[in-house]
């Protein structure tokens, strides 16, 4: 075995001086400068890099057999360096397709949020925090990126990952089965956002409170349509603050159909959750049976009304009626060319 | 009451009374044209020949009262029916402090009205009472209504469905005020620590029916029903002040004044130009109309 330890300790030296050369490289300032914006822009391969994964295999110092990093890229740090030398330009566009993609961050959004410094947290939570795999050079699809930065939560917040794995959201696996619509299932970011991410202040809750259709609605758009009711849906939608939000009723991360058995939604469950507390205020009292059949109305009222026989005589009357006239005033309108 | 029928009453309100409403606008526009064919119009906006009035001049004091409750009666109609079709963003709880605010006012207009009618010096309760000839000739005033008979018997300061109407106005603002309060579930009194919606409904309807937010779901229904009862019976109530006493609406308004000359049915010559009283053709004379005229709320 001691035989094997120079070569070990010449290894060992010679990975050293590499990654002291690299790590000096990536001083701000002292070696290679970050790309410009025009650089990024001309050189998709560092873009793809730095915001959306590498397309572009770079040169890898990284030892063979582990993922190729490119640990001569710029390193993140606070402030108007590293990340954001680059990232904290708004002009920072690629072109995709049709489109322009923004890669710009900003830092007076991002230091409000969150994950921005705070008491507990002083430095805020780098960048590096989430994008865990940001020097990658390994081949990543947009797909792939994403994921990774937009599951990048579990690393801290376990309770709600672990919720979020138990609930519709999560993608399904099964034995000798790929859930199908893998693809198609919400990750953490596409709710909570990205940069933007409130902090849990009573701003914060307020916003949050208020973010429905960003959080549940893009998706769930008939659910968004049909919550109409009064007391619930309308108020809701109008900024009520005292209107239950989508998850004051379902539920946050373990999102579950009503059909299942454990869905706050869940005929079982209702009174519990009618009769609960949502942001620390209790909505209903005393909830039975016959009281919570009010909550058929909350997605189903819409549907009531288009069901009920006169309301739908009187739609079509109007219908006709607008029809004729509309009718007449062409007639009259062709008679005088 | 069962669950279906507890739904579909919710939907039923909504459609029967959204579609009552646009109905008593249209028959009000019809009665309005049944003035124009029959002359009366012509005779009130054109010759400007109005009833005479018993309590003319009108005092400032009851126009104050009545402006101040118009403005009351209309902030609470559009604050409810805000709360109820929230039709702009992020004013829920602002509006119910309006509503809670004007539902104050009127009540403590009421109560005043009430001691007025009874135990003030004046005590004009007997202008309300609905006696046994105001129920005889009840179909004469209909009928001059629906444009049969030329005139309706003057019985006194209000006529028959005037009275039936202020009279009804009372309990229905004190139903109102009470299932209001009793959508109060949370804010809890001090002393006797019980909510609004238990002390007014919890405490013997809700276990009759199964719980206080049960009680609380058919008091808000209650309070629905009557809300739109006031609506109709006030819409009603500015479109005949206006076809029937424009002259007094208009005084009502500071737009306009009526003569003093021309009260307790005294008729004289116009003191203004196009001011001219109705002579009053035989006992049965046109009816003082003046319920935004002489009415103190």
């Amino acid at each position: 075995m001691y035989r094997r330890l120079p070569l070990v300790v010449t290894g060992g030296l010679l990975l050293t001086l590499l990654t002291a050369g690299s790590a000096a490289a990536a001083q701000p300032g002292m070696a290679k400068p970050a790309p410009s914006t025009s650089q990024m822009l001309s050189q998709p391969a560092t873009a793809d890099r730095t915001a959306t994964g590498s397309a572009a295999p770079a040169k890898s110092l990284a030892p063979a057999g582990t993922a190729p990093y490119a640990l001569d890229f710029t390193m993140p740090t606070l402030g108007k360096s590293g990340c954001m030398v680059c990232h904290g330009d708004p002009n920072l566009i690629r072109i995709k397709g049709d489109e322009y993609v923004s890669y710009y961050v900003s830092e007076a959004v991002l230091n409000a949020s969150a994950h921005g410094p705070s008491k507990k947290t002083p430095s805020g939570v780098l960048c590096t925090g989430c994008h865990l795999d940001f020097a990658s050079t390994g081949k990543h699809s947009d797909a792939d990126w994403k994921r990774t930065a937009r599951m990048a939560c579990r690393a801290c917040h376990t309770l709600e990952d672990d919720a979020y794995g138990k609930g519709a959201h999560a993608v399904n696996n099964r034995p000798g089965q790929t859930d199908p619509n893998a693809d198609k299932k919400p990750l953490c970011g596409d709710c909570h956002g990205a940069h933007d991410i409130a902090r849990l202040d009573a701003n914060g809750l307020a916003a949050l409170h208020r973010n429905g259709w960003q959080v549940c609605g893009r998706c769930h758009q008939k659910e968004w349509q049909s919550y109409a009711d009064y007391y619930h849906g309308a108020a809701y939608k109008k900024g009520a603050p005292d209107a239950p939000a989508c998850w004051d009723c379902h539920g946050a991360h373990e999102i579950l159909p009503s059909s299942d058995r454990r869905s706050p939604t869940n005929g079982t469950n209702l009174a519990a959750t009618c009769g609960g507390e949502t942001a620390g205020k209790k909505c209903h009292t005393n909830v039975n049976d016959e009281f919570l059949s009010y909550a058929g109305l909350i997605h189903r009222r819409a549907a009531m009304l288009r069901e009920n026989w006169l309301y739908s005589f009187i739609r079509n009357a109007q219908t006709g009626i607008s029809d004729a006239l509309s009718n007449i005033a062409d007639a009259v309108r062709s008679w005088f060319g | 009451m069962s669950t279906l029928i507890l739904t579909q009453v919710n939907v039923w309100l909504d459609v029967v009374f959204f579609t009552l409403y646009p109905i008593v606008l249209v028959a009000l526009g019809v009665h309005f044209l049944g003035n124009v064919l029959t002359g009366r119009a012509y005779r009130r906006f054109v010759k400007w020949q109005w009833p005479e009035h018993d309590h003319a001049p009108i005092k400032a004091l009851p126009k104050f009262l009545h402006f101040q409750h118009l403005v009351c009666i209309g902030l609470l109609v559009l604050s409810g029916l805000y709360i109820r079709f929230p039709f702009f963003t992020g004013g829920r709880p602002f509006m119910r402090g309006v509503h809670y605010f004007a539902m104050t006012v009127v009540m403590v207009n009421l109560i005043w009205r009430l001691w007025f009618a009874y135990g003030s010096r004046v005590r004009d309760y007997r202008e309300f009472v609905v006696n046994r000839r105001d129920i005889t000739t009840m179909p004469q005033v209909l009928m001059y209504y629906v444009f049969i008979k030329p005139s309706k018997p003057h019985l006194g300061k209000y006529n028959v469905m005037q009275k039936s109407t202020y009279i009804l106005f009372v309990p229905m603002l004190i139903v109102q005020a009470l299932t209001g309060l009793a959508l109060l579930e949370f804010w809890k009194l001090p002393v006797i620590n019980m909510t609004m919606s238990d002390l007014i409904v919890g405490w013997w309807l809700g276990p009759l029916i199964g719980s206080t937010s049960l009680a609380v779901a058919y008091a808000r229904i209650v309070h629905y029903v009557i809300n739109w009862l006031f609506i109709l019976l006030v819409t009603i109530h500015v479109y005949l002040s206006v076809s029937e006493d424009f002259a007094a609406f208009l005084d009502f308004f500071g737009l306009g004044f009526l003569d003093k000359r021309h009260a307790q049915g005294k008729a004289g010559p116009a003191a203004s130009p196009g001011h001219t009283p109705i002579p009053a053709p035989n006992a049965l004379a046109d009816d003082v109309h003046g319920a935004t005229g002489s009415d103190l709320l």
